[in-house]
C-alpha cells in the first residue's frame, strides 16, 4: 500500500466528463460520478452518462475490475462487455444520499473542519481515496481557503458524517503537489502511534 | 511509402489500360497493422472499396488492378463504416492503452509490397505500426 | 403594444429560458463522489 514511489494524485472532479474508450477505439460513454468504498477508500467504479452537451445518464456503469487504464485523456476499457448495470455498482437510492461533495468533515474530537469540495485520489495499481479538498472552516488556520486533508488508509466512517482523526489537521496542505508527502507522513504517524489521538 | 504521397493516385485497369478510379483514402485494420482496403472515388459502379488482395500492384505513380470488377461495395459492418469514412485514420486522435493522448495522426507509412503499416506519424512523434491495438470511430489505440 | 414590443418580449423570454437551461445543465453535469458504506460498517466512536 505505501510504496516509496512518488504519489500520483488527482481530483475526482477531473475524472468527470472523461471519455470511456474501448481498446478498439470506440467511445462508449463519459464518466459521471466516482464511486468508492468508504471502508477501504478504494474506487469501486464509475457511473456513466452519454457523451455530448445534453447528455443523459446511463443505466450501465463501469466497475473498477473492467478498467484497463485511467489516463489524463481517457479511461480505457477492453470493450463494452465490461459494463454492468448501474444498480449493481451503486443502488440508486443509496447513491443519491452517499455523495460526499458538500458534506462536512468532522474530526473524531468533534471539530468541524469545513465542507468537502473535492476528493483527492491516488493513482497506482488501484485508485484510492487519500484525502478531501475542503473549504476550510475557522477550525483551521486557513479559514475560507481550500485545503487538503489526508485520510487514514483504513477508515471507519459512518454513512452520515465524514470523520477524520484529529491528527489529520497537522498534515493539512494547501497545494496538491505537497499533499502526497503529507498523506504519507500522516499515515506513517498513524501506524507508529495509534494511541496519541486519545 | 506515405499515405500523403499516394492520395489521389489513379487506379488503372491493366485489362483496358484505362483509369477506373482514384485513391481517396486508406482503411487500416489492426492485428497486425495493415492497409486492408483502399477507399476510391470517381468510380463508375456502385462500390467504392478495393481490397488489398485484389490489387495487382501499388506502384509509385499509380495503382493497378487486373480489371475494374474487383471494385466492390461493403460486405460487412466494418467495411460499411470504412466506406462511410468513419474509420479514416488521418486526423484521428491517438490514445495509449493507458489513456494518454499522443496527438492526432497526420500521416501513415506503409510497405507498398505487403500493405503492412510500418508507422503512424503524429506532429510530435512516429509510432511503430506494431503498437497499433485498435482503430475505431473515436480513436486510434496504441500500446503504452 | 407596438409590434416591436412583442418582439422584445419574445426575445427576453427566450433569453431567460436559455439561461435557465444552461444553469440546470451545469448543475446536472457536475459529477458526484459516491461513498458506499458496506453493510457491516463500524461507526467510529
Amino acid at each position: 500500500m505505501s510504496t516509496p514511489t512518488p504519489m500520483l494524485l488527482l481530483r475526482a472532479s477531473e475524472l468527470t466528463g472523461r471519455p470511456v474508450v474501448t481498446l478498439g477505439g470506440e467511445l462508449v460513454a463519459e464518466i459521471k460520478d466516482v464511486v468508492f468504498d468508504r471502508t477501504g477508500g478504494r474506487i469501486a467504479g464509475f457511473t456513466l452518462r452519454n457523451p455530448g452537451l445534453f447528455s443523459r445518464s446511463r443505466k450501465d456503469s463501469l466497475p473498477w475490475s473492467g478498467v484497463h487504464g485511467v489516463g489524463r485523456d481517457a479511461v480505457m476499457v477492453a470493450d463494452e462487455a465490461v459494463l454492468i448495470p448501474a444498480k449493481e455498482l451503486a443502488p440508486r437510492k443509496q447513491a443519491h444520499k452517499a455523495n460526499v461533495l458538500e458534506d462536512r468533515v468532522l474530526t473524531d474530537k468533534g471539530r468541524d473542519l469545513g465542507r468537502v469540495v473535492d476528493v483527492v485520489l491516488h493513482s497506482g495499481r488501484s485508485l484510492d481515496v487519500v484525502g478531501y479538498e475542503v473549504q476550510a472552516s475557522e477550525a483551521l488556520g486557513t479559514a475560507g481557503r481550500r485545503v487538503f486533508i489526508p485520510l487514514p488508509n483504513t477508515m471507519a466512517v459512518s454513512g452520515e458524517n465524514l470523520i477524520v482523526p484529529a491528527a489529520a489537521t497537522e498534515f493539512v496542505s494547501e497545494d496538491l503537489a505537497g499533499f502526497g508527502a503529507a498523506v504519507e507522513a500522516f499515515r506513517s504517524r498513524l501506524r507508529e502511534g495509534t494511541d496519541d489521538a486519545l | 511509402m506515405l499515405f500523403s504521397q499516394t492520395r489521389k493516385h489513379n487506379v488503372v485497369s491493366t485489362a483496358t489500360a484505362t483509369r477506373v478510379a482514384r485513391v481517396d483514402g486508406f482503411v487500416v485494420l489492426p492485428g497486425p497493422a495493415r492497409v486492408a482496403l483502399l477507399r476510391l472515388g470517381k468510380v463508375s459502379g456502385a462500390g467504392t472499396l478495393l481490397a488489398w488482395e485484389d490489387l495487382q500492384s501499388f506502384g509509385p505513380d499509380a495503382v493497378t488492378v487486373a480489371t475494374d470488377t474487383v471494385i466492390r461495395p461493403a460486405r460487412d459492418t466494418v467495411e460499411q463504416r470504412a466506406e462511410d469514412n468513419d474509420l479514416e485514420i488521418i486526423g484521428k486522435r491517438v490514445l495509449t492503452e493507458r489513456g494518454m493522448e499522443l496527438g492526432s495522426v497526420t500521416d501513415v507509412d506503409f510497405d507498398p509490397e505487403t500493405g503492412a503499416v510500418t508507422s503512424l506519424i503524429t506532429k510530435a512523434e512516429t509510432i511503430s505500426g506494431s503498437r497499433l491495438i485498435g482503430l475505431g470511430g473515436y480513436a486510434v489505440v496504441v500500446s503504452a | 403594444m407596438a409590434w416591436w414590443g412583442w418582439v422584445i418580449l419574445a426575445l427576453v423570454i427566450v433569453l431567460v429560458l436559455m439561461t435557465l437551461a444552461a444553469v440546470l445543465q451545469r448543475r446536472r453535469r457536475r459529477g458526484g463522489v459516491i461513498g458506499l458504506s458496506d453493510p457491516g460498517r463500524s461507526d467510529s466512536k
